[in-house]
């Protein structure tokens, strides 16, 4: 018996039922890496941040009232911004260390962990539950409360250091000194 | 791998399957879109200082807004300062913190009656090596427009 052969209309039509349209999956796959490179590079994970709060003075900084007297109540913290081999303030950027003093007590300098050396804030921490163990409160203050007076030119790390020996020994009422007006 | 042998057997093609590649790479990115936050730009990648009293960070209730002020070590001996980005000099602080104070809303202090307080919280991310001097002239900006709660931002942990 003779084959049949196909017209083209008839080849036509079973090539067109046979065949399956096929999707490129190439741009896909290229548009999906350019999502995934731009994800990636904007990831951030998250890192552990904590919070101190600190409350400003409210009355102070809008020229309303003048600031008020020392007490004896308070606890003045000061970091100094000092000569490497002296104890007297500088101004220099370049050649000066931190040096931790309340009152008359200057405190030594120790190794942490991180080997980095710093003025002893556990000794501070020490001193100032002392402080909140002998206060007697009054009407005008009711907690022990303590002014941390940092020269400018002294490494932040150092100001929260203090504060955090503060927080540690329980006192609330933590005031940041204003910068000191130099008069020409 | 999965290969597809087609034709004759002396001329073999290989052809390598994509599809589970391309479900690996659908899942990476799914997880990293969960887990972008574009809108963390604000926080600025620093070393902060080291405080074990610092607390975790919780949700404002009131949801008031932050301003968070992020001070780098090179850009505080600059005397500059960085909000969502953007440089910030003594001035132009001062002024911006103006402007959120109002945008935040003004509140009152029975002790202080006449005092114009407000709402707004100012966060501050300073470098621990930067000079005190830069957070110095952030809190006198804050206090010139009546903004009170500052918040220091240290980590707990030293890694």
């Amino acid at each position: 018996m003779p084959e049949k052969k196909e017209s083209p209309g008839q080849r036509f039509r079973r090539e067109a039922q046979d065949d399956h349209p096929d999707l490129n999956m190439t741009p896909m796959v290229d548009i999906v890496f350019q999502l995934l490179i731009f994800f990636m590079l904007g990831c951030r994970f998250a890192t552990t941040e904590g919070r101190i709060n600190t409350f400003l003075p409210k009355n102070r900084g809008q020229g309303l009232t003048s600031v008020g007297a020392i007490t004896l109540e308070e606890v003045r913290v000061k970091l100094l911004w000092v000569e490497k081999n002296s104890f007297k303030e500088t101004k220099d950027p370049n050649n000066g260390r931190v040096v931790l003093k309340v009152e008359n007590r200057y405190f030594k300098s120790v190794t942490n962990q991180l080997r980095e050396t710093l003025p002893d804030y556990d000794a501070l921490c020490e001193l100032l539950k002392g402080a909140v163990a002998t206060f007697k409160p009054t009407k005008s203050y009711p907690t022990r409360p303590v002014i941390i007076d940092a020269r400018p030119l002294v490494p932040f790390k150092h100001v929260v250091h203090a504060l955090n020996a503060c927080l540690k020994a329980k006192i609330t009422d933590i005031t940041f000194a204003a910068p000191e007006i130099e008069y020409d | 791998m999965a290969a597809i042998l087609e034709g004759d057997p002396t001329n073999q093609k290989c052809e390598m399957n994509m599809t589970p590649m391309v479900d690996i790479v659908f899942q990476l990115i799914l997880f990293f879109m969960l887990t972008v936050q574009l809108g963390a730009l604000d926080m600025e990648t620093m070393s902060l200082p080291y405080a074990d009293q610092a607390e975790e960070q919780k949700e404002d209730p009131e949801k008031i807004g932050t301003v968070v002020v992020n001070i780098n070590k090179d850009d505080a001996q600059k005397g500059i300062v960085r909000v969502q980005g953007r440089e910030y000099d003594k001035n132009k602080l001062a002024e911006l913190m103006r402007i959120e104070a109002l945008r935040s809303g003004e509140e009152r202090d029975p002790q202080f009656p006449k005092l114009k307080i407000y709402k707004l919280k100012v966060l501050i991310r300073c470098d621990r090596d930067a000079r005190y001097e830069t957070v110095q002239w952030v809190f006198d900006a804050c206090s010139k427009n009546g903004v009170w709660k500052t918040i220091i931002a240290a980590s707990p942990t030293t890694e």
